[in-house]
């Protein structure tokens, strides 16, 4: 089955996304969706009247990357308050299975796949791939064995997941050469994975329970993508 | 659904908007007024308003489900009754939020001054100092203060139950003696200017767009907003009348006037010695979101009635650059401060009042005009129990309080009718071909085979 990916936009005024990921997301159905913020005192109604074709004018335009390199596209307008919800529910609404963060590159060479368990890496595997192009020469499989309150991850069995995950990955056809795996011991998990992520060119990782930092931070891919500014690609999780 | 809105409110966020939109300068600044008017009833008098502002609650939720659509009021009336009422309604509703949030800010100086060593004269210079700032800050725009509004509702619900429990203490029982010091007409009185605490119940209508799953999350909203309030009311005032001395509550305010700050007076005692600071605080928060919200809605009167052609296309237009409808909050934002600066709004606050009991009334006219034209596109998600009897009340009610309030109410109400009426003659009516549901019952009832013409009723702008 085609994947379906979100593409979001922060309209007016967003970037083109970068033609290397246009071509690495091809294959995909792709959901463009153009979200045009407005602060509160404006109701939503009256935004969509007033800036409503050119909202759609410019989705269009961000959109037809996509269409010239054979992606079946749809494109959503929303005019709203609240970006990540409205991401979340068109995500649902139009059955993506994936969305991509995008951000300006000019090819990816390492890939950073935070993996939480061996079994996520089914869902998360095919978007690596799509990633992987000639240039690409490091993908790492990444866990952060967590030492905290609710008990302390044993590193050993943290590894033998990893190296469990690569083999499945190299015979599903993946190079051996190009994937390794990391582990970090750490009391701060997110805080590891963005620092890690600083290496990397772009981040493929499966979607996470949002906990208490998330609502007032924005959520971990949120994050990774604004420090780091690498395209980031977040896999759902009920699909 | 509308195609490409969010839905992202639930019960909880609409039940603390619709409480955020409530608490304010009804029970921070009101209670010695309707003490003035009624005596130790003004407590009836707090329950006596939530009573008579339910029906209009009920009809409201039930038009906000089959018209989901931001205008709230001035939209139900308009398309129930036509242009004409809409204009009258729209006018209405939108003055007495601008009244209200006048006053919540001249109560917001006065409680500030009990903190700051400020002179006493000059609460009318803060108030139009906070007032521009709120008009500025609605200009240039705010994310949605969804969560922090919940926040500050929260606080100032426990703060008003510690200063309850924390009073009911120490209150003076001897003080509710004699009960009744105005008569009977004396708590309809009262009931009638502290009506305007209760208003707000209906501000989660308006933003209806937005409430997820609104046939079952907007009137269950607004019943347990209401519920709480009137508890919390009735409490709260009855706690006021029994710690402070009358003579404080009628003779402590500026110019030995009655009381702007009563929920301070007599606060010394309470909360180990830091009562006057801590409720003076809390009064200075809920009174800032409220006129700071009160703006926010006010503001989009004038933005539904220019789409709609009764008032000038300008008024509609949203700013480029701070995506906010401008020219709309500056109008309210000047009204809003020439009122502070102009108009004794602590006198004429019974200004407010009257407007909103006239609109709360046309508004359960509204629904009857709906439900016996049986229009197309009248499909509510939630209907309202006990109709036709609950709205008979709410307007009959309605009515009775007006007349119970002196002559300078009545006259306002009769003004601002006429007003709308004068403004539609000479500007709407050539603009607008729209007809209300009442227009085809009306139709029906003249053609004897029940076929009526075809009136356009604007169901959806779309």
């Amino acid at each position: 089955m085609a994947h379906r990916i979100l593409v979001p936009f922060e309209l007016p005024g967003a970037e083109p996304v970068s033609t290397v990921l246009v071509e690495d997301i091809a294959p995909m159905e792709v959901v463009a969706l153009g979200h045009f913020n407005l602060p509160e005192q404006t109701p939503p109604d009256a935004g969509r009247a007033q800036f409503g074709d050119d909202a759609q004018a410019e989705l269009d335009e961000l959109a037809a990357p996509f269409r010239e390199a054979g992606s079946s596209v749809t494109t959503r307008l929303v005019f709203g308050k609240n970006r990540a919800n409205t991401i979340d529910r068109v995500a649902i609404e139009e059955g993506c299975d994936a969305e991509l963060d995008p951000a300006p590159t000019e090819g990816v060479e390492r890939i950073l796949v935070p993996l939480v368990d061996a079994g996520n890496l089914d869902r998360l595997e095919d978007f690596v791939g799509a990633l992987c192009e000639d240039r690409t020469r490091e993908v790492t499989l990444f866990h952060v064995a967590e030492q905290g309150a609710e008990g302390d991850e044993d590193p050993e069995a943290v590894e033998a997941m990893l190296h469990e995950a690569r083999e499945k990955m190299v015979a599903d056809g993946f190079d051996a050469d190009l994937v390794d795996v990391s582990v970090v011991v750490s009391d701060n998990h997110d805080d590891e994975i963005i620092a890690k992520a600083e290496a990397y060119d772009a981040v493929v990782m499966g979607e996470a329970d949002p906990g208490i930092a998330d609502r007032i931070f924005g959520t971990l891919p949120d994050r990774i993508a604004d420090r780091t500014g690498d395209p980031v690609i977040v896999v759902r999780r009920n699909v | 659904m509308h195609e490409g809105l969010e839905r992202d409110l639930g019960l909880y966020s609409a039940v603390t908007i619709s409480m955020g939109a409530m608490i304010g300068s009804g029970i921070f600044v009101l209670p010695a007024l309707g003490f003035k008017k009624a005596g130790p009833a003004v407590i009836v008098a707090y329950l006596l308003a939530g009573v008579v502002v339910l029906p209009a609650a009920l009809s409201k939720a039930e038009m906000a489900t089959a018209m989901p659509e931001s205008g709230g009021t001035y939209l139900y009336i308009d398309r129930a009754m036509g242009p004409l009422a809409g204009t009258v309604a729209g006018l209405g509703a939108w003055f007495s939020l601008v009244f209200k949030s006048a006053f919540a800010l001249v109560g917001l100086g006065a409680y500030l001054l009990l903190f700051a060593p400020v002179p006493g004269s000059a609460v009318t210079a803060v108030a139009l100092g906070l007032g521009t700032l709120i008009v500025v800050l609605n200009i240039v725009g705010t994310e949605q203060s969804g969560q922090m509004q919940a926040f500050i509702v929260t606080g100032v619900v426990v703060a008003l139950a510690g200063y309850v429990l924390s009073g009911g203490a120490t209150l003076d029982p001897g003080r509710f003696q004699p009960f009744a010091t105005h008569e009977s007409g004396g708590v309809v009185t009262a009931a009638a200017f502290v009506f305007v605490s209760y208003a707000g119940v209906t501000k989660i209508a308006s933003v209806a767009e937005e409430v997820e799953d609104p046939g079952r999350n907007l009137p269950r909203a607004m019943l347990v907003s209401m519920g709480v309030m009137m508890a919390l009311y009735t409490f709260v005032v009855a706690v006021v009348v029994g710690i402070n001395d009358p003579d404080t509550l009628l003779h402590g305010g500026p110019d030995d006037g009655v009381s702007l700050t009563p929920m301070a007076d007599g606060a010394d005692a309470l909360f180990g010695g830091f009562g006057v600071v801590f409720i003076s605080v809390v009064a200075v928060l809920a009174l800032t979101s409220m006129a700071n919200a009160g703006v926010l809605a006010s503001s989009r009167f004038p933005l539904a009635m220019s789409r709609d052609s009764l008032l000038p296309s300008w008024l509609m237009r949203i700013d480029p650059r701070f995506k906010t409808p401008r020219a709309a909050i500056l109008l309210t934002g000047g009204v809003l401060l020439a009122l502070i600066a102009f108009v004794p709004v602590v006198e004429l606050a019974k200004l407010a009042s009257a407007f909103q009991i006239l609109v709360f009334s046309i508004e359960n006219l509204a629904l009857v005009a709906f439900r016996e034209s049986d229009v197309e596109f009248y499909q509510p998600d939630f209907t309202a129990p006990g109709y036709p009897v609950v709205q008979l009340v709410g307007v009959v009610g309605g009515f009775a309080l007006l007349t119970q309030m002196g002559t300078v109410p009545i006259l306002g109400a009769v003004g601002i009718t006429l007003a709308g009426l004068v403004w539609y003659l000479v500007y709407g009516r050539q603009r607008t071909d729209r007809a209300g549901a009442l227009n085809v019952l009306v139709q029906r009832r003249r053609s004897p085979t029940g076929e009526a013409d075809r009136v356009r009723i604007e169901a959806d702008r779309e």
